[in-house]
């Protein structure tokens, strides 16, 4: 039931808001290499997290679509942006059940069209003015600002974990890297952003912090265990990826704790080669190890402590708003984070 | 191997806490205090994090701003306070105006209305407008000013008089320059369609008047929706 309206609602969202990216697009030169290419991962047609949160939180408290919309469209070409880059940093073959942008083109174009992503996302943001007021522009002004800040350094940590081929993380090292790289931007600012805009700024976006934290981090565990189980046609991106990247999942992180010496030494040394000489054989040994030890078990618990804290925070804040669809659709996505069977 | 490894973690617990691990399983708790934990490990980071954000921000401020600096320059620090005094006056007069343009908005259709009651009664500017006419130059107390304004109406299609009133300046705190320190000169003028005519505004700020920003509205007896908002700094 809870599904249904949460994938309605997804689908309802999405729409509107890639039809405003749309509206933002330049219609000029250079397209081939430039404008073209913008249009080319919002229109794979992600999930729409970040619009639907921030666009349903600012209708639950009083808000509209229109007037949320600037502020929804910047956040996906945002995320588009970073995913373009992303994609690049992490070497990765597949995005949504395509070939990365640099794949099919190439590195230095894929991260020019990034950078042109994050251009043009600040016109939205600009546009608010118009219809919010100079100080709600500039309040969501600085809560961009602070979410891409937060977001690079959250990259940046796991980028460098990486690099440094650093094994000896726990899960609070997970947490801190999550909370930078995905929660900020995922969950907690669309959150702000869109009670900022329904409550006309009258309402304190720091008690929205910890549900966002909590279904930031149960999506991003959520995503990394699908990374590792799902079907690679429903899932968009090749399986097993994650490992052959090297991502610090909470999964790996897990096994590098629980793991034996002579087990963390395979790992280590398979992650200490450049990606593209990983083997894949090397590989399915250590999702063989990840099942073994239980991980995906211990980060699906995780996932769900996570989901469960995020429903206590909801409650808590959303049980003296009156009753919407638009309340019932972010309780949707908290219910169906706890349910899910893969 | 995996299953040593799990062994021997179970062993290595056995021997700090006997039988922890053997009723570990039948512990009704034992989720809850998963989820506690894994929770509340989470929240210390969340909570540093923004503890972290917080005093980078500040850092980043200290180093844009010299706080120390400005606190031992009287003279800056006034002059700032006097800035942002000024803007937030102006972000009150903005809210004002657009107050009274709304204001405005509401009365017309009231004047319409009225106006097809009574076709007879006398021609009126019927929309609400209001405007700002700041005075460029600062005043020191004790000193006299004049403004010079230009009075023109394209709405009108006969001669029309005009009689003028100002309201007190009101300033910082309870602050005012009263209306009688104000002369109007001429307070009453007739327009003509399309004629420009000046006016004087001749303040003489008193001796005792603190400094900041002040400001009055001037208003027309004939177009009550209409209110000049005039602003002066004394210095």
């Amino acid at each position: 039931m809870y599904e249904v309206l949460m994938k309605s609602m997804l689908v309802e969202y999405g729409a509107v808001t890639l039809k405003g990216i749309q509206h933002y697009i330049p219609d000029k030169e250079p397209r081939k290499y430039l404008y073209d290419l913008v249009h080319d991962y919002p229109n794979r047609g992600g999930k729409g997290f970040r619009p639907g949160l921030c666009i349903a939180t600012s209708k639950a408290y009083g808000g509209s679509t229109a007037l949320t919309l600037n502020s929804a469209v910047t956040l996906e070409l945002l995320h588009n942006a970073f995913l373009i880059h992303d994609d690049v940093e992490d070497e990765s073959f597949f995005r949504r059940n395509k070939p990365t942008m640099h794949e099919y083109s190439n590195k230095s174009i894929a991260v020019n069209v990034g950078d042109a992503m994050n251009a043009l996302g600040l016109y939205p943001l600009l546009k608010n003015r118009e219809l919010l007021g100079p100080k709600l522009t500039l309040d969501i002004l600085v809560e961009v600002q602070h979410m891409v800040t937060e977001s690079v350094e959250g990259q940046a940590l796991e980028l460098g974990w990486r690099k440094d081929n650093i094994c000896t993380l726990m899960d609070e090292d997970y947490f801190r890297m999550i909370l930078k790289k995905t929660c900020w931007y995922t969950c907690i600012h669309p959150i702000r952003i869109g009670a900022i805009i329904g409550s006309h700024g009258s309402v304190n976006p720091d008690i929205f912090n910890r549900l966002g934290y909590f279904m930031g981090v149960a999506f991003q565990i959520q995503d990394d265990i699908l990374n590792l189980v799902a079907e690679e046609k429903k899932y968009g991106k090749e399986i097993g990826g994650d490992i052959i990247e090297g991502k610090r999942t909470l999964i790996l992180i897990n096994l590098m704790q629980k793991c034996n010496e002579k087990e963390l030494s395979v790992i280590h040394k398979f992650l200490s080669v450049p990606i593209k000489k990983r083997d894949n054989k090397t590989a399915a040994r250590i999702l063989s190890l990840i099942q073994d030890y239980g991980c995906i078990e211990y980060a699906k618990n995780t996932a769900k402590y996570m989901a469960g804290g995020a429903l206590k925070e909801f409650y808590t804040i959303f049980s003296k708003l009156p009753d919407s669809k638009d309340k019932s659709f972010i309780e949707s996505i908290i219910l169906y984070m706890i349910n899910r069977d893969y | 191997m995996p299953e040593n490894k799990q062994n021997q973690d179970k062993n290595t617990k056995r021997k700090n806490n006997p039988g922890e691990g053997l009723f570990e399983m039948f512990d009704s708790n034992s989720l809850l205090n998963n989820a506690q934990k894994v929770i509340s490990t989470a929240v210390n980071v969340l909570e540093e994090e923004i503890a972290a954000g917080i005093l980078a921000a500040k850092n980043i401020e200290k180093k844009i701003i010299d706080v120390d600096g400005i606190r031992n320059d009287p003279e800056n620090l006034m002059n700032r306070i006097r800035r942002d005094t000024h803007e937030a006056l102006d972000i009150f007069l903005d809210a004002f105006a657009s107050l009274s343009k709304q204001l405005g908005v509401l009365t017309d259709t009231v004047a319409k209305k009225s106006e097809n009651a009574n076709p007879e009664s006398p021609a009126q500017n019927k929309s609400g407008n209001s405007q700002v006419i700041e005075h460029d130059q600062t005043v020191k107390a004790g000193q006299k000013i004049t403004m010079h304004i230009s009075l023109q109406d394209d709405a009108i299609t006969k001669p029309v008089k005009l009689d003028l009133q100002i309201t007190n300046f009101t300033g910082p705190g309870t602050q005012k320059i009263l209306s009688r320190f104000v002369q109007i000169i001429p307070e009453s003028v007739s327009l003509k369609p399309g004629e420009v005519k000046e006016i004087a505004i001749k303040i003489s700020v008193p001796a005792n008047c603190k400094p900041g920003h002040y400001y009055s509205l001037l208003l027309v007896s004939q177009m009550p929706l209409i209110k000049n908002i005039i602003t002066l700094q004394v210095i």
